[in-house]
């Protein structure tokens, strides 16, 4: 009999022989073979695993039902928490009666309303858009809650059944609380695995995901089946939010930031199967709980415990079977739009350089007088870093907005070249090590592409979300990376063509004139490297991988070069931040910074190189605002609710601030009668197709009786749904 | 986004509360700055003012608070050091003024990001005549806090009259005066030193049980917090605790984590444990001992960081947990004036960062009393701020123990306990009294970074 190898064999036995050796070699002094410390591994693993296993359910149940990736899954399960607390512990409202508030009524309103004012337009956005809209809910939801619950006021929610013993397995107490969490967690998974394919309201909620139209024929309601679907996925929310408050205390972070190690969870069920997702929050709490009771990673990988639910994110995501080319489904996620043309470009990076120029040379007069955006040394440091920002938002352009790679791992490869900018040239000031930086981290964004190969849209999104989280937790803290008890400024200033470039208050102006220079010159790079074959490539294999393959593309090369371009402008953008900020922690670099980074971009219009000098300026507005209130404390969660707000703003406005506003700014250029055209174009067919209960007694008599005019009416009438009719940009202007 | 508020919490506490404010021994008070202050008063009525620095006009004297209040993800973290500081400046002015002049303050919010710490240091070289009552967590550039130039253009520095120090470069700059001192020499700040630490506390646990074996939990969410906490432990273990395991904590472990800390407790027949973490962590430990039938810790020990609204708020959950302070605190601040102005300003919300930022602006009006009557109230500079400032001898009106110069490691404690969801002092027994004794210092010499590979 010939054997056959099977590639999933290989990357198991891979994996399996990786986690023996890392095993074998952190070995604490714990024996496993004393029960004491069995009963330990287990009843603490089962306990974590429950409070994992039922947000992850949660958050795969609201997948299943609305085809989105709810981030914000476990900052409304917090909110829902502290809700609870203040109907239960402050208003004194029996417990039964303070679950069915929380989770029968407030909970499901929460869903309804977010399915009516946001989530049914994201339904044909882009995947970032989505994923985007949701971090920012995450956003606003953590900035309501601290908003309404002060962090300076102590609460605490007890488990249920407190004072009952539990009950005692070996050494250890399994708590009731803790019991009924993995019993309730065991119960939901069930229940949900049957709604969804057992009745017919849960058929329907998949099929709605599947096809609105389809579902649609055959008597579904669309738009109730999806507001029901979220009004689901918040009741689980809000139940998880209440069993898991007593065990991380009520702590929005730990509340909200529940949901990184619930995605590793869900990854293992592969987004579908619920009951997977409880075994996957259990897997994830056994290792835990396995890696607190036996093993002892020592200084150089301590916080290799942290890592564990990223680890198994990615090895997860690693067995997900390799995604398929899809034929038959074309999606144009963009019109066709007019390139910039060479001298535009030129003249838009001229402009750039010119404003910042004039701002940092105090030379703006409208601004002179005032602390309100004062050009002093404090905003100069300050502008350095929003630049540095941009052009991190810059190095994701051609990967999300061209190439549809959805990439949250940039922020971290800026992270690894700060850290190895300071030992390749920072500390002297020299530049040729921003050129080593650059180049280690073109082959890290290749790294990175490796699972691209194999994965794509959400799947590949988790992917680089786990990777930013290895590298904060194994690569940036491992001391031969950053030694921790380096103390102090870690960068000399860079000596270029005789300016001195640095965070040192005298050289602050060149160096935000450097940065700006930098990024102007990054921004005519890419507009004209959008006029390439290559940029061609890329957007046609975001559009139809299929097709692009068709024609003779390589898609492996096409993403390879993809992200080893984006690597290298994130490595360059990282030895700035490096030199900005002079002093590098271990902690400096978490995941859930390089969210808001994308979450920003993804406002101005993530297609756009400008869009990253909008986002920087967008960065620039939260001290700017907060300075001219005058730092009022009341404007603290501006930070957490404003981009939240901005992002929840895309769902009205996909394409980015930058597209809308340029559509309408194009047309006062004197060269682009092309834009007057287009606008006036547009401006006629809004007019022909909006029509009003009053007019409805003209159809077929002064307006024609056409099919759209049937779904208009419908629309009026409330009898079908209006965004399936009406997309927010009219299908003619998209083609 | 730098870090999580718990995370925070720990930091601070756990770097800064190994040293303490000077406290006084017995029940006497001595102020030392009631007769520079009267001798101001008496120079105010001679003098045409005049703007002698930065900062120091004819009619205004302009510190600037800088902390971490405004951080999204901490929201209010050190608020408590702007409002007192706010509150300082309006009792002041209420009664008097400082320097001939009205105290005016600048709050800037560091927002746990170095580069706007740094930012707020340059306002305050260009705004204000010094800093006082500070708490900014992630401070490592203090370059300008050494070079700042005066009205003249010398590079005399800037005076920084800190509430706490967290970061070991402001900790060991030659212009700060920091009321929670620091345990390094800041002889090198690399490799094997001498550091000091208080082992007053062990001392009183070991009346309680003179055999004591201890775990320790050690804040464990960055590595400067883990090695701060290398020098106590062997500080406890000099003064005759068994320390039988140090084992690394997070506030944002769920509970359920806390699980392997009550077996490890079991294994080593503990009975103490010691949190140098913040009160979340003290909280969890308790309520999942608790849940595990743990009844063999005669001593559970929290630091300063437990000392704090949110733990009085679990109630018998943390019964019995001792909590120790260099300060006398806000439960009996009728004993003492400093105090009470503190607890009165602050609408009845006192805590310990506002107390300490409270203390920062009583030193430093100390500082000016000295100035003025040494030198009138024309003689206000930077300069002079920080020659006085190496001589002061300030003991916050008998809030906290006698001290001089900048840089004071405390040997004066009180210690509370949890009673029926309050704070009830247990030593010393005299209320408005401190514990002090020298040999309550100790000093221990280690790398931090390598005895930090001995915590679990």
């Amino acid at each position: 009999m010939r054997f056959k190898l099977n590639s999933r064999l290989i990357s198991a036995a891979v994996v399996g022989l990786i986690l023996a050796f890392v095993i074998n070699k952190n070995w604490g002094s714990a024996s496993f073979l004393d029960s004491k410390n069995i009963s330990t591994f287990l009843v603490m693993g089962v306990a974590l695993g429950g409070i994992y296993a039922i947000t992850a359910g949660g958050l795969v149940v609201t997948y299943a039902t609305t085809g989105i990736f709810n981030f914000a899954h476990a900052a409304i399960g917090c909110f829902l928490a502290f809700f609870y607390w203040q109907v239960t512990v402050q208003w004194h409202v029996p417990t039964l009666l303070g679950i069915f508030i929380t989770l029968g009524i407030v909970a499901p309103l929460i869903g309804i309303g977010l399915d009516r004012l946001i989530m049914r337009r994201l339904r044909d956005a882009a995947l970032v858009v989505q994923l985007m809209v949701t971090v920012g809910l995450m956003l606003t939801f953590m900035g309501i809650t601290l908003t309404i619950w002060s962090p300076k006021t102590g609460r605490t929610l007890d488990h249920f059944y407190q004072q009952s013993k539990g009950v005692e397995l070996g050494s250890v107490i399994a708590t009731w609380h803790r019991i009924i969490t993995v019993i309730i967690a065991l119960v939901v998974a069930v229940a949900l695995r049957w709604l969804l394919y057992r009745t017919r309201l849960g058929i329907s909620m998949r099929a709605v995901v599947d096809s609105r139209s389809l579902a649609g024929l055959t008597g579904a309601k669309p738009s109730i089946i999806s507001g029901a679907s979220w009004a689901l996925g918040c009741m689980t929310a809000g139940l998880a939010g209440i069993l898991i408050a007593p065990e991380t205390g009520l702590v929005v972070e730990n509340l909200a930031l529940i949901i990184i190690v619930a995605a590793a969870a869900a990854a293992i069920a592969q987004l579908k199967s619920i009951p997977m997702a409880f075994i996957g929050g259990l897997i994830i709490g056994l290792a835990t709980s396995f890696s607190t009771t036996f093993l002892s990673f020592g200084t150089d990988w301590s916080y290799a415990g942290e890592a564990i639910p990223c680890v198994i994110l990615f090895i997860a995501l690693l067995f997900l079977p390799q995604a398929r080319l899809e034929t038959g489904k074309v999606r144009l996620t963009k019109r066709t739009e007019r390139l910039t043309k060479p001298w535009e470009a030129g003249l838009g990076g001229v402009v750039l350089i010119v404003i910042v120029g004039a701002w940092a040379n105090g030379w703006i007069p409208w601004f002179s007088g005032t602390t309100f955006g004062e050009r002093s040394s404090v905003w100069l440091g300050r502008g350095a870093g929003f630049l540095v920002f941009g052009l991190i938002m810059l190095s994701l352009v051609p990967l999300i907005g061209w190439a549809g790679q959805v990439s949250f791992a940039n922020f971290a490869i800026a992270g690894i070249g700060a850290v190895l900018f300071s030992h390749f040239g920072g500390q002297n000031g020299d530049p040729i090590g921003i050129v080593l930086v650059m180049l280690v981290c073109a082959p890290l964004g290749l790294a990175i592409a490796l699972p691209a190969l194999r994965l794509k849209g959400l799947y590949l999104a988790l992917a680089t979300m786990a990777f930013a989280e290895f590298t904060d937790k194994i690569i940036i803290r491992h001391p031969s990376m950053l030694d921790p008890s380096n103390s102090g400024i870690l960068y000399k200033p860079l000596k270029i063509f005789g300016f001195s470039i640095s965070t040192d208050t005298v050289d602050r102006k060149a160096f935000v004139m450097f940065l700006i220079i930098t990024f102007a010159l990054l921004f005519f790079m890419l507009e004209m490297l959008r006029r390439s074959r290559w940029a061609r490539r890329w957007i046609a294999m975001s559009d139809s991988p299929a097709a692009s393959a068709t024609i003779g593309v390589n898609l492996t090369t096409t993403k390879m070069v993809v992200f080893m371009l984006s690597g290298a402008m994130a490595g360059f953008a990282g030895c700035m931040l490096g030199l900005q900020t002079g002093a590098l922690r271990v902690d400096s670099f978490p995941m859930f910074v390089g969210l808001p980074i994308v979450l920003l971009l993804a406002v101005q219009g993530v297609r756009y190189p400008i869009a990253a000098f909008m986002g920087a300026l967008g960065l620039a507005s939260f001290p700017a605002i907060s300075e001219l209130f005058g730092n009022p404390a009341w404007l603290t969660q501006l930070a957490l609710i404003g981009p939240g707000i901005a992002a929840i703003a895309m769902a009205y406005r996909p394409e980015g601030a930058v597209f809308y506003t340029g559509r309408d700014l194009a047309g006062m250029l004197p060269w682009r009668q092309d834009a007057r055209e287009e606008k006036a174009l547009l401006e006629a067919k809004v007019r022909a197709e909006n029509i009003d209960k009053d007019e409805i007694n003209d159809l077929g008599l002064t307006r024609p009786f056409t099919a759209d005019k049937v779904s208009q009416l419908d629309r009026i009438l409330d009898v079908t749904d209006d965004l399936d009719e009406h997309p927010m940009v009219p299908r003619e202007v998209m083609s | 986004m730098k870090r999580y508020r718990l995370v925070l919490l720990s930091a601070v506490l756990s770097v800064g509360l190994v040293a303490g404010a000077c406290g006084r021994s017995g029940s006497d008070s001595s102020p030392t700055t009631t007769d520079p202050a009267k001798a101001a008063d008496a120079a105010c009525s001679k003098t045409t003012l005049e703007a002698t620095d930065i900062g120091v006009s004819a009619d205004t004297i302009t510190v600037e608070v800088m902390a971490d209040t405004g951080s999204a993800l901490a929201p209010g973290l050190f608020q408590g050091n702007v409002d007192a500081m706010n509150a300082y400046a309006k009792y002041v002015n209420a009664n008097g003024g400082i320097g001939c002049r009205q105290l005016k303050v600048v709050a800037w919010d560091s927002k746990l990001d170095p580069t706007e710490s740094k930012n707020g240091i340059i306002n305050a070289c260009q705004n204000a005549v010094a800093m006082v009552g500070g708490n900014a967590l992630f401070n490592p550039d203090t370059s300008v806090l050494n070079t700042c130039a005066d009205k003249a253009g010398v590079a005399t520095g800037l005076p920084d009259y800190a509430a706490l120090a967290n970061d070991i470069n402001e900790q060991c700059a030659p212009t700060a005066f920091i009321i929670q001192a620091v345990a390094e020499s800041c002889k090198t700040l690399t490799g094997s030193r001498e550091l000091k630490a208080f082992t007053g506390t062990f001392d009183f646990f070991k009346t309680l049980a003179p055999s004591l074996t201890a775990l320790w939990l050690v804040p464990g969410d960055l590595p400067t917090t883990i090695q701060s906490s290398t020098y106590q432990i062997a500080a406890a273990k000099q003064s005759g605790i068994n320390v039988t395991d140090a084992m690394k904590v997070s506030g944002r472990t769920e509970q359920s984590g806390f699980t392997t800390y009550v077996q490890a407790i079991k294994a080593g027949n503990d009975n103490m444990v010691y949190n140098g973490s913040n009160d979340v962590v003290m909280t969890k430990m308790r309520k999942e001992a608790a849940a595990q039938g743990l009844d063999s810790v005669k001593v559970w020990g929290c630091s300063l960081a437990c000392y704090t609204d949110n733990f009085k708020a679990q109630g018998t959950a943390v019964e019995g947990t001792y909590v120790w302070m260099q300060f006398l605190p806000f439960e009996e601040a009728s004993s003492n004036s400093a105090d009470q102005a503190y607890v009165t300003a602050s609408n009845g919300k006192p805590d310990s960062f506002g107390a300490q930022a409270w203390q920062a602006g009583m030193a430093f009006k100390a500082t000016i009393d000295s100035i003025v009557a040494a030198k009138g109230a024309n003689g206000i500079t930077r300069a002079a701020i920080l020659e006085t400032m190496k001589t002061l001898q300030f003991d916050a009106d008998g809030w906290i123990g006698p001290r001089t110069g900048p840089k004071v490691f405390s040997d004066c404690m009180v210690m509370m306990q949890m009673q029926g969801g309050k704070f009830v002092r247990v030593a010393p027994a005299k209320v408005g009294t401190l514990d002090c004794n020298p040999k309550y210092v100790s000093t221990v010499t280690l790398d931090p970074q390598e005895a930090a590979k001995s915590v679990n």
